[in-house]
């Protein structure tokens, strides 16, 4: 697929999915400064497995600034191109206690989870893919690792409220 | 792959342990679906999360240790104190259900041989006379079978062959259709014994035993039953009035013709009353003759007469030995006649 059909497709999902969070307006200018971030800042990024990543994750921050802004002023404010640059982020203090209470809800959530989810969990943090995690816990197929990969997430993400950035318990 | 199974890939993604091909599906996928996008979206925040080294050590260290393979820890279960001690246990327990198994095996075989020689009896041993019934009852002569139902099936031990003795005049004439209860005339029939040549003179009772062991087939419980109950309490011998007008002996299988009179020459093992008694149409028995006796005498039943049938039928009669005198009161036995020598004749 051609970077610039993967951008349209893009575009489309970005849309929709801002639009759950934010205003439609906003959501469609949300869409279009993520796409001018790629264009200008990460032109050079053309896989598929690479682009949708790199756009997911530049339009999460911007929603993060926005809801910021939004919640510091009472009121919403354009977020430039330049305020959501990803190194910029990475330094944001908000953005890095935001990270620490999200590990820390983490970090409580996978004692409590089982056995088996444990083990396949560190196998995963570890760097295992889902071939080698299936030799390690002796499982039948991968498609019995990919099962009970599903149901442990699932279980992670209902010890955590169902969110896994802030708790809606 | 089917959209149940690409949706499984979401949580490979936010630990980046997805291998190319099911990166790249999942991300065409979720182009195509906004749910699946939608739900990659969310699952941004936790990659991010984990892209930290440090963080993945932190979670890495709140799992605990890592889970040892299943080989393992089968292995180290097995060596518990607790388990070995219920696995010890368990093997003794087993070894000595197994003793006590292979123990009551042993205790039932030498019953098995007991009963053997109680049918049996080495002929060597035995003398020319009848061997002694006992012990005597009141009314029933004969060995309590019960002692041989609890013989298992198949572990009675193989009947004595037949005695070396060669077959002599003394086997002629002996018993007929023998029965250790009417009830068991199905039974009894199978026990009919091979009838040696018929000789004038009458044999002794003491070759009855003999007979009675014959049937008997090696490692059958039932056949066992059936030896036991096919010993007469009351040896006897089947006498027929012959053209001269006197009773001679026959063989027990010796064809009866209607008008043939028969009598049983009995040789009891105690003193006593000898009492024959004949199943009447009604199913109950009536007294033949009740006659006082001596051990080791010779006597014959009726004394006077004979038992006859004008008519082909069936005599089904019974001999007992009792102490006192058997009450010429038909009522005193019941329909069930008592345990005895069953008799069967057969007039054709």
């Amino acid at each position: 697929m051609e970077r610039e059909q993967i951008l349209v497709k893009l575009r489309e999902r970005i849309v929709a999915f801002a639009a759950s969070h934010v205003q439609g307006d906003i959501a469609e200018d949300l869409a279009q400064e993520v796409l001018i971030l790629l264009h200008e800042k990460y032109h050079h990024v053309d896989r598929l497995d690479e682009l949708v990543p790199l756009a997911l994750q530049i339009a999460r921050f911007k929603i993060m600034s926005l809801r910021r802004k939004s919640q510091r002023h009472g009121e919403y404010t354009q977020v430039s191109v330049t305020d959501i640059q990803l190194p910029d982020l990475e330094a944001n203090p908000e953005a890095l206690v935001e990270r620490k209470l999200m590990l820390e809800r983490l970090t409580q959530a996978v004692g409590r989870l089982g056995g088996r989810c444990r083990e396949l969990l560190r196998l995963k943090l570890q760097g295992r893919n889902f071939g080698e995690i299936q030799k390690r816990m002796g499982a039948q197929s991968i498609n019995t690792v990919y099962t009970w990969d599903h149901r442990c997430r699932q279980q992670l993400l209902d010890l955590m409220g169902g969110d896994w950035e802030t708790d809606k318990k | 792959m089917s959209r149940e199974e690409i949706q499984k890939l979401l949580g490979g993604y936010a630990t980046d342990t997805l291998s190319e091909a099911e990166r790249r599906a999942l991300l065409e996928a979720a182009l195509e679906d906004q749910e699946l996008f939608d739900a990659l979206a969310k699952e941004q925040a936790l990659r991010d999360a984990l892209r930290e080294p440090a963080a993945r050590q932190q979670l890495i260290e709140a799992l605990g240790p890592a889970r040892a393979p299943f080989a393992v820890r089968g292995w180290q279960w097995l060596r518990q104190p607790a388990v070995l001690a219920m696995a010890g246990g368990l093997a003794v327990l087993l070894l000595v259900a197994g003793l006590v198994l292979r123990q009551t095996r042993h205790t039932v075989r030498p019953e098995a041989m007991v009963a053997d020689a109680i049918t049996a009896g080495p002929p060597a041993a035995v003398p020319p006379r009848p061997a002694p019934v006992k012990p005597m009852e009141p009314r029933v002569m004969g060995r309590n079978p019960k002692r041989l139902v609890r013989l298992p099936a198949g572990r009675a031990a193989p009947a004595p062959a037949p005695p070396p003795t060669p077959p002599s005049a003394e086997g002629a004439g002996v018993g007929g259709l023998i029965r250790g209860a009417p009830a068991d005339a199905g039974e009894a029939k199978s026990q009919m014994l091979p009838a040696p040549p018929a000789t004038p003179a009458p044999a002794p009772v003491a070759s009855l035993n003999g007979r009675a062991r014959l049937p008997m087939a090696a490692g059958s419980l039932a056949k066992a039953k059936s030896a036991a109950a096919a010993k007469p309490a009351v040896p006897y011998t089947l006498l027929r009035k012959d053209a001269d007008g006197a009773y001679t002996s026959v063989a027990f299988d010796t064809v009866l013709h209607a008008g043939d009179s028969v009598r049983l020459q009995v040789e009891p093992g105690e003193a006593g009353y000898v009492n024959l008694f004949q199943r009447a149409a009604t199913g109950g028995w009536n007294l033949v003759e009740s006659r006082p006796v001596e051990k080791g005498q010779r006597y014959v039943v009726p004394s006077t007469g004979g038992l006859e049938s004008d008519v082909p039928a069936r005599l089904e009669l019974l001999l007992t030995i009792s102490r006192g005198e058997q009450s010429a009161d038909a009522g005193a036995l019941s329909a069930t006649a008592p345990a005895g020598s069953a008799i069967m004749i057969e007039y054709r």
